[in-house]
């Protein structure tokens, strides 16, 4: 299904600015002129570090959060300026999963109420509401019974299977889940990857899956994004992406992910240096260039555009790895590049083999 | 083979509650030894922490029972008086929080933290102390203006390695490190990680790791205990562990994470259900409930016994040759037997 | 720093602004007599009410009333309605009275709620620490003229071990002074100590389950180099504001009641009795003063809290 039609997301230029706190400092730019699309029924993983921008992101797509400059499009129809009353209809159709279940949930009111509460505030009835519920209980694999429960009685895996199940009651199209799995122990976590994945092939749900689990991104996603410092540096299929990573970032982050292999881990290169700049102040150029061991003069100073490769990846840097010859003869300046990044693209000198 | 570091021998801890006595570890006993590196794995609720804080004798509270034995060298943890235990802590033992942004004093300056530590066991002027903290500081990968920061202005990354500096400031024989890098970012997390490895070849200390993460365990772990409601499960070094599990649950553990899994869509070998309560007797293997091979002799508690092999141990009772046969036929169970392969 | 104090400065004109306008209003709408009468004594002319009239407004609109009332403060040209005095007068000779009393009690009862609040924290489940918990409820729960007037009674009447009542300036004989005010000082630090220990029992209990304190522990310091480096320091933060606003509450005549029961003519007592007289000026004055101190205390509580705890910087405020 990924890829059919027209996008059901498509975000443009998306910019989100945080008023600093201290007076005559900058305003931080936590997410800077993002763009990408997300189809029905697809899976985009968006990975990266804290602060990198990556739930902000993802609650602007929602319209949680009101986007500085840009435009997301939802089903095709321009959603960035709508005010809350045209935007509710909408609402029903994209849903939000949070990454603590027990944060997430009134703890005074029982799981039944909390999952009917979006049907009732869309008008559904008292009866209606309460067969429904029924019914998305036992499709989260939660009992009926569990409708008269307050949160506190129920484990974090159940807590988050009423999360998910309150995210499905208006039956969305779009669900953002933001760190869903990371407050889970590993084995409930496979549960609840294991649920999601089952509810997307039922319901034909598209996910923006935020995460910082590298491994858990690439187990659900078809396509992931990879953020840092609230620009994307690379995006590409999942295969291609964590196979043959085009960005020194994304390399550097897949190489630090610690493997479950005692063999493959002793067998790991030193980590990258450096840590993830203070959004306030980013560095100039590739935002990446202070840790890049491929950085050269160039980084210091242009910012690379989002360049296509053949297959379907999309890497901001100006010497990518894993790029062959006519992969780079093919490459062009992707649409999806900020608009402040250069127009150079990689040249075949520059290609770190 | 030198004698362990640390031995400990049928560590009970338990608490009690509203509802009675919570036993959160159950015959505990596990060796660690000069320059190893032994991790207890398990879950939130395993006992793994309950585990290292009784050692360090952090648990310690009206409501707190322990029993068993615990030996640092020719001390026994668990019946020293709180005033000998305190000159252990920090000297031959010292610890590695979770979170380091919560475990530093917001209001202290970094270096004064670490001086701190130092000038509490030995006679040390400040500006002495002042000076072998700043070169502890940088030697692991500080700075030099972290010493007169406050935590707050440090990066995740650098607060933990200030907590490395503190624990290191008396020069430990023991470290016990609780969660090392779950609160850190991933590149950071392998900093850290390469630094603990260095650490254990530059000063030889015995680390007892406590996580919940088999990547980490991987990447730092020369022998494991896993950990399942408050009971070892299966203990043996890290090859042994991870390429040929024993107990069901290391199946259900090594299968329920995604890294090992392979692309888009294969199912996570998820483990049903949840831990046991820990309030009354045992009714036989613990993880009876959540377990795919349940037979007979499940019913009765099986000892942790080495029966593949010397070093390697488990709590089943499923034969060797049994259990070799359901990973064949049960899927992904544990690591394919292989070398280093991309 | 210098920003931080300029907009201070500001807001402090803006309160007292405020209260000056509320308090005028407030005895202008409850009958108060005619104050012009009043101040022009039994013997008055006509001429003389129409000229005090005049001077101060009475026969123009409340806008100009305010106004001359306003220049009058601050030129301290102003006079009680009731007697004549001059208000500053009284103030200046009320003010050793009362600082003397709020210097004394806020040491009082801060060093004694520190001692209690930290005992109590640190015996917690112990019957001393529920003891020392009960103690605090029963401070909480006496009314200062009733503790007052029970010490007078007996400590000072019945037993002749203090003075009853009154006041000797510190610099005549700072033995008497100090003398005179030992059972004022007590009074009004009761109920003090009661509310204070218990915010700072739980605050201590608070701060004893951070992760800091257990680092500090497994650092191997001692308990006692616990508490007071890593318990106290960071306990003691959230009382310091409320420290500083009963501090200057009792610095502007808030302790009302204490001055009174021990006669202690500060300038608490002054209002008390001017407000007895519907007596305008002088309860003006007192509450603009009042409000005064309480808006510097809360500037040095928020440079002291950006002292106490480095995540607060002044830029910031």
């Amino acid at each position: 299904m990924p890829g059919t039609g027209a996008p059901l997301v498509e975000v443009a230029h998306l910019q989100h600015s945080f008023r600093s706190s201290g007076r005559g400092r900058p305003a931080v730019r936590a997410v800077d002129d993002v763009s990408f699309s997300l189809g029905a029924g697809e899976t985009l993983g968006l990975v990266g570090e804290s602060g990198c921008g990556k739930s902000t992101l993802a609650r602007s797509v929602l319209r949680l959060l009101e986007p500085s400059a840009g435009t997301i499009r939802f089903a095709g129809r321009d959603i960035t300026a709508l005010g809350a009353r045209a935007l509710r209809p909408l609402r029903r159709e994209m849903q939000m999963v949070f990454q603590d279940p027990t944060g997430a949930l009134n703890p005074r009111r029982r799981v039944g109420s909390i999952v009917s509460a979006p049907m009732r505030w869309q008008g559904a009835g008292r009866f209606a509401a309460e067969q429904w519920t029924r019914e998305l209980l036992v499709r989260v694999e939660l009992a009926p019974e569990h409708a008269g429960r307050f949160p506190h009685e129920l484990s974090g895996g159940q807590r988050q299977r009423v999360g998910i199940a309150r995210a499905l009651a208006l039956e969305p199209r779009l669900v953002v889940l933001d760190e869903p799995v990371s407050a889970l122990d590993v084995s409930v976590q496979a549960q609840i990857v294991n649920l999601l994945e089952d509810l997307q092939r039922d319901l034909g749900l598209a996910y923006l899956f935020v995460a910082h689990d590298l491994d858990v991104v690439r187990h659900v996603s078809d396509r992931v994004a990879v953020m840092y410092a609230g620009k994307i540096v690379e995006l590409a299929p999942a295969a291609a992406l964590y196979e043959r990573p085009v960005h020194p970032y994304t390399a550097a982050l897949l190489a630090a992910a610690p493997v479950p292999d005692p063999r493959r881990a002793r067998a790991r290169p030193r980590p990258v240096g450096g840590e993830h700049p203070d959004p306030s102040a980013p560095p100039p150029g590739c935002r990446f260039h202070p840790r890049c061991p491929a950085a050269t003069a160039i980084c210091r100073t242009e910012e690379p555009p989002l360049t296509e490769y053949p297959g379907g990846r999309l890497a901001a840097c100006h010497h990518p790895l894993a790029v062959g010859p006519q992969e780079l003869a093919a490459a062009a300046r992707s649409a999806a590049s900020p608009r402040s990044a250069s127009h150079r693209l990689p040249q075949p000198a520059h290609v770190t083999a | 083979m030198s004698s362990p570091l640390l031995r400990v021998e049928d560590l009970g801890v338990s608490f009690a509650t509203a509802e009675g006595s919570v036993r959160a570890v159950d015959s505990v006993s596990f060796e660690l030894r000069t320059g190893e590196v032994l991790a207890i794995v398990g879950e939130s609720g395993a006992g793994k922490s309950a585990c290292a804080m009784a050692l360090m004798g952090l648990n310690r509270s009206p409501g707190a029972c322990f029993s068993g034995a615990a030996w640092l060298g020719e001390l026994e943890l668990l019946a020293v008086p709180d005033a000998a235990l305190r000159r252990v802590r920090g000297t031959d033992m010292a610890l590695i929080p979770q979170d380091p942004l919560s475990a530093l004093n917001p209001v202290q300056r970094a270096g004064d933290q670490v001086v701190e530590a130092m000038r509490a066991h030995e006679r040390v002027s400040r500006r002495a102390a002042r000076e072998r903290a700043r070169a502890l500081m940088v030697s692991v990968g500080l700075p030099a203006a972290a010493f007169a920061a406050h935590p707050h202005e440090l990066s995740g990354g650098m607060r933990q390695r200030v907590m490395i500096a503190m624990a290191l400031s008396c020069q430990p024989r023991v470290l016990i490190a609780d969660e090392p890098t779950t609160a850190l970012d991933v590149t950071i997390q392998a900093q850290v990680l390469a630094l603990l490895a260095e650490l254990r070849e530059r000063t030889g200390a015995g680390i007892l790791l406590v996580t919940h993460d088999l990547g980490v365990v991987a990447a730092l772990a020369d022998r494991v205990a896993v950990m399942y409601a408050g009971r070892l499960v299966e203990t043996g070094t890290v090859d042994e562990v991870f390429h040929d599990p024993q107990h069901p649950y290391t199946w259900g553990l090594l299968g329920s994470t995604p890294g090992l899994a392979g692309a888009r869509g294969e199912r996570l070998a998820a483990i049903a259900g949840a831990p046991p309560s820990r309030l009354g007797p045992d009714a036989g293997c613990r993880f009876r409930a959540r377990c795919p091979h349940e037979h007979a002799a499940c019913a009765a508690m099986p000892e942790l016994a080495e029966r593949v092999g010397p070093g390697h141990a488990d709590r089943c009772w499923l034969p060797v040759d049994q259990k070799r046969l359901r990973r064949e036929h049960g899927g992904r169970i544990g690591l394919e037997p292989r070398g280093i392969a991309a | 720093m210098l920003s931080f104090l300029v907009r201070r400065l500001a807001a402090m004109v803006l309160v007292l602004f405020a209260i000056s306008v509320l308090t005028f209003s407030i005895f202008n709408v409850i009958p108060n007599g005619e104050p012009e009468n009043r101040m022009a004594g039994r013997t008055q002319t006509p001429a003389q009410v129409e000229a005090i009239r005049r001077e101060w407004g009475f026969d123009r609109g409340m806008v100009v009333q305010y106004a001359t009332t306003m220049r009058k403060v601050f030129t301290g040209d102003l006079i009680s309605y009731y007697n004549g005095s001059r208000v500053g007068e009284e103030i200046l000779r009320g003010l050793p009275r009362t600082f003397s009393l709020a210097v004394g009690a806020a040491l009082l009862w801060m060093a004694l709620a520190v001692a209690l609040g930290l005992y109590s924290a640190v015996r917690s489940g112990r019957l001393s620490g529920w003891l020392t918990g009960a103690l605090a409820v029963i401070g909480i729960s006496m009314p200062v003229f009733w503790v007052g007037a029970l010490m007078n009674h007996y400590l000072g009447f019945e037993a002749g071990l203090f003075p009853n009542g009154g006041y000797v300036p510190l610099t005549e004989d700072p033995l008497a002074w100090a003398h005179h005010l030992i059972l004022p000082w007590t009074a009004l630090s009761i109920l003090f100590i009661g509310v204070y220990s218990r915010v700072l029992r739980s605050s201590v209990m608070d701060t004893m389950s951070e992760d800091y304190v257990r680092t500090a522990r497994a650092k191997g310091l001692s308990e006692g180099r616990v508490l007071v480096r890593h318990v106290l320091r960071n306990s003691l933060i959230p009382i310091v504001s409320l420290w500083g606003l009963d501090f200057g509450a009792v610095l502007g005549g808030g302790a009302i009641l204490t001055e009174t029961v021990f006669d202690l003519q500060g300038v608490g007592q002054y209002a008390a009795e001017s407000i007895d007289q519907l007596d305008v000026p002088p309860v003006l004055a007192v509450t603009m003063l009042g409000a005064f101190f309480i808006v510097v205390l809360n500037t040095v509580v928020d440079v002291l809290y950006a002292v106490l705890d480095p995540r607060i910087r002044i830029g910031r405020l």
